[in-house]
């Protein structure tokens, strides 16, 4: 279910939360580039942090973010046809039109998206879950509340697919039809609620568990995992922000 | 002792619940964004406001059923980190649309000084998380970007009344009934006022 490989790179001994910040930067930068030489740039630099920084398996990365790239396509082809950017006319029908511009256009803004996808694939392939919330109170100076819902939404999602098994087997030994799209969906809606309630029910257990351990009585907590700040967490920084001023000179 | 803050007037029962929640909503997010997303490419940017709202459940629902402070961004929140961990095709982008969503729901709630629970604080607050997704989908996706601005504006005006009615009709409606089956008893839902 995580993307997460466990490697020993370059890129998985960063701390977390610099990681997310340099990642976050890389990505947002994106914005300012509708043109495809500083985007097939930042493709090419991505994919060589996965291949060489991260140490993950060319054939590794086409599965991770494979199928996520066909939305891709789905959104080259919305672009082409829904853009109005001036070029030679391709093709028309009523108020569709597809221009050269407007085919330029569709695949930048593509190529754009696989960016995004490829440099989450980047985190979340190269941190674990459990490093990155510890970190993300440690360095990032988050709540502690606030991390340890996530932390507890993370424990929740494998006894959540099990719970959805379960109520599944339950449907079917009731004689509950699963048939088709109707059945299908019928069958998602009686699943909703008793969802809701089991996951209410272990919640308030969790809750009263944890209060009855005093949680939330003092302002900071200790962990049994700690999270670093290194040399590689200032060069990498350092490389991301003169990679993406860099950029705007090409 | 309470430490102070955004978070100050929550127990663990409330985090709990909270994360319990999205984790669900979160599940619905992925399972929404892969298999609907792909039909939403196809039939063009102006489908997609049409069900944007079900993107802002993750903040309404357990907002609406422990009525505290915080809670709205809390939800949206872990419920977009749930979205991307269990596979969305959008990615990590997603927790940057969860937050400044959960924070627009947040101040709806804010708005009201977290004592109105009615039809029109639980509206507004699915209608004002469309700004920061029109706004983000506009400037990191390019969607609505070659748009007229007429379109933009339609566009926009639909997903702020996608995101008050998804809110109305399925946050209020599932946290009623679950509310009336008395599991929520020790909650302010179910505190009549």
């Amino acid at each position: 279910m995580y993307q997460y490989i466990e490697r020993d790179s370059f890129i998985h001994a960063l701390n977390p939360m610099v990681k997310f910040l340099g990642i976050g930067i890389l990505t947002l930068s994106t914005v300012f580039f509708l043109t495809h030489r500083p985007i097939l740039l930042m493709l090419a630099v991505t994919l060589l942090m996965l291949i060489i920084g991260a140490k993950i398996s060319p054939w590794q990365i086409i599965k991770g973010i494979g199928p996520l790239a066909m939305s891709v396509i789905g959104f080259m082809w919305v672009n082409m046809l829904f853009s109005d950017v001036p070029g030679r006319v391709l093709w028309e029908w009523g108020i569709l039109d597809v221009t050269t511009g407007s085919v330029y256009r569709g695949i930048v803004l593509g190529v754009r998206v696989l960016v995004f996808i490829a440099l989450g694939y980047l985190f979340s392939a190269t941190t674990s879950p459990r490093d990155m919330v510890v970190s993300m109170v440690q360095q990032a100076r988050v709540p502690y509340k606030l991390a340890f819902g996530m932390y507890i939404a993370l424990r929740f999602l494998p006894l959540m697919s099990e719970e959805m098994a379960n109520l599944q087997a339950v449907q079917r030994v009731r004689g509950g039809e699963v048939k088709g799209l109707p059945g299908r969906i019928r069958a998602f809606r009686q699943l909703l609620i008793p969802l809701f309630m089991s996951v209410i029910r272990k919640s308030i257990a969790l809750g009263i568990a944890m209060e009855s351990k005093a949680f939330g009585a003092y302002p900071t907590r200790t962990y049994l995992a700690q999270t670093f700040v290194t040399w590689r967490d200032g060069l990498f920084i350092a490389f991301t922000i003169l990679f993406v001023i860099s950029l705007f000179f090409i | 002792m309470k430490d102070k803050g955004i978070f100050g007037s929550l127990t663990a029962v409330d985090i709990a619940l909270t994360a319990g929640l999205s984790v669900i909503i979160g599940l619905m997010f992925t399972v929404l964004s892969n298999f609907v997303g792909p039909a939403i490419s196809v039939l063009g940017p102006l489908s997609s406001p049409l069900i944007y709202g079900l993107w802002f459940l993750g903040g309404v629902i357990p907002a609406y059923i422990i009525r505290k402070p915080g809670i709205a961004f809390l939800g949206e929140f872990i419920a977009a980190l749930v979205s991307v961990l269990t596979g969305s095709q959008y990615g990590w982008i997603v927790v940057l649309y969860g937050a400044t969503q959960g924070l627009a729901s947040e101040i709806a709630f804010m708005l009201f000084m977290y004592k109105r629970w009615d039809v029109l604080a639980v509206g507004l607050s699915g209608a004002l998380a469309a700004i920061p997704a029109i706004f983000l989908d506009t400037y990191l996706y390019g969607s609505y970007l070659d748009l007229s601005i007429w379109l933009r504006l339609i566009a926009f005006i639909v997903t702020f009344i996608s995101g008050a009615f998804f809110a109305i009709v399925l946050g209020k409606w599932v946290s009623d009934k679950l509310a009336a089956t008395g599991i929520l008893n020790n909650f302010r839902i179910s505190v009549k006022s």
